[in-house]
């Protein structure tokens, strides 16, 4: 008869030991899941504030220095060194004063654009559109910037 | 005979054992659908109210309101842009649907000023007062300084609370 209780003392403990465990299990999820989904969307959303900040300073920097190079004249060449993002699936010069970049992000497609007071072209162009996609790749790239033409055009290439 | 009540004893507390189990996993389920149902584990709602553009055309104010949506931009472009179309949707298995900002395209939008921009009309994308809503917002503009005034596209989202 001591024996039967024991044994009921036992499995009664077990159950209990049983239960507690599930419940701490069952706390630390839901915990952890929602922190988990809270913390990938806060994540994403910032990477695309960050990745547009990014282009915007290529961008820019990028504009500036063909302006530079444009009002310096003829002969002038800067080299500059950029961390394009993997975002950027194009760039494009329009009718020789829009520097457009094609961008993905988790939004969708989309355009930058950069308007130059120079007249800047590339060495790749078709009717109004100047390709850019050959000289730059994603990751640290050096863009060349030189005075062309007898200082009325600024052409950019891949630097060697 | 004894073996034999004693068996049957066993095999009716498996039983009851089992139907218990059975109804507090039924009890447990019908409380899951519940709170499901009641949007307790819809974490979205913690995610704050946003509006995410472009820093060229970044986004000062942003509303659902009604059957409107309701945003308004400043043009950090560094130049006069003529916006071409303006559109709204969302990724819903029937996507939202507003009329376009009552404008007279192509409307000149001057550098560096802001502009407010409503859609209204709007139908479908879970759209409905109360709820969380995403819209995804894609304006056509081009430079008319630029020859030929090529057009480009921008993507926006806008995640909110459909408010009355």
């Amino acid at each position: 008869m001591n024996s039967k209780e024991d044994k009921t003392n036992t499995m009664q403990l077990k159950a209990q030991t049983a239960l507690e465990y599930m419940m701490i299990v069952a706390l630390t999820l839901g915990i952890i899941v929602p922190t988990t989904y809270l913390f990938f969307r806060y994540s994403s959303e910032s990477n695309t504030q960050l990745i547009d900040a990014q282009i915007n300073q290529i961008g820019r920097s990028m504009v500036e220095t063909a302006e530079t190079v444009y009002f310096s004249g003829d002969g002038s060449k800067i080299v500059l060194e950029l961390n394009i993002p993997e975002n950027i699936r194009d760039m494009n010069i329009i009718s020789s004063r829009e520097l457009a970049f094609n961008i993905t992000t988790n939004i969708g497609e989309s355009e930058a654009v950069f308007f130059s007071k120079a007249n800047i072209t590339s060495a790749n162009c078709q009717g109004e559109v100047c390709k850019l996609g050959n000289i730059f790749s994603s990751g640290l790239n050096k863009i060349k910037f030189q005075s062309f033409n007898k200082g009325k055009q600024v052409i950019m290439g891949k630097a060697e | 005979m004894q073996k034999k009540f004693c068996r049957s004893s066993k095999s009716q507390a498996a039983l009851e054992f089992l139907t218990t189990y059975a109804w507090a996993f039924l009890v447990i389920l019908i409380t899951i659908g519940a709170l499901y149902y009641f949007g307790v584990f819809d974490f979205a709602k913690f995610l704050p109210q946003q509006c995410l553009f472009t820093s060229q055309f970044t986004c000062v104010d942003f509303s659902f309101v009604g059957d409107e949506v309701r945003l308004n931009l400043i043009n950090n472009v560094g130049e006069t842009v003529n916006i071409v179309s303006f559109d709204i949707t969302n990724d819903a298995v029937s996507p939202l649907t507003c009329t376009s900002p009552a404008l007279t395209y192509p409307f000149e939008w001057k550098r560096g000023t802001d502009q407010d921009f409503v859609f209204d009309n709007c139908v479908g994308g879970v759209f409905s007062v109360g709820e969380r809503t995403e819209a995804k917002v894609t304006m056509t503009y081009c430079s008319p300084a630029t020859s030929g005034c090529p057009e480009h596209t921008i993507t926006g989202k806008i995640t909110a609370i459909v408010n009355e």
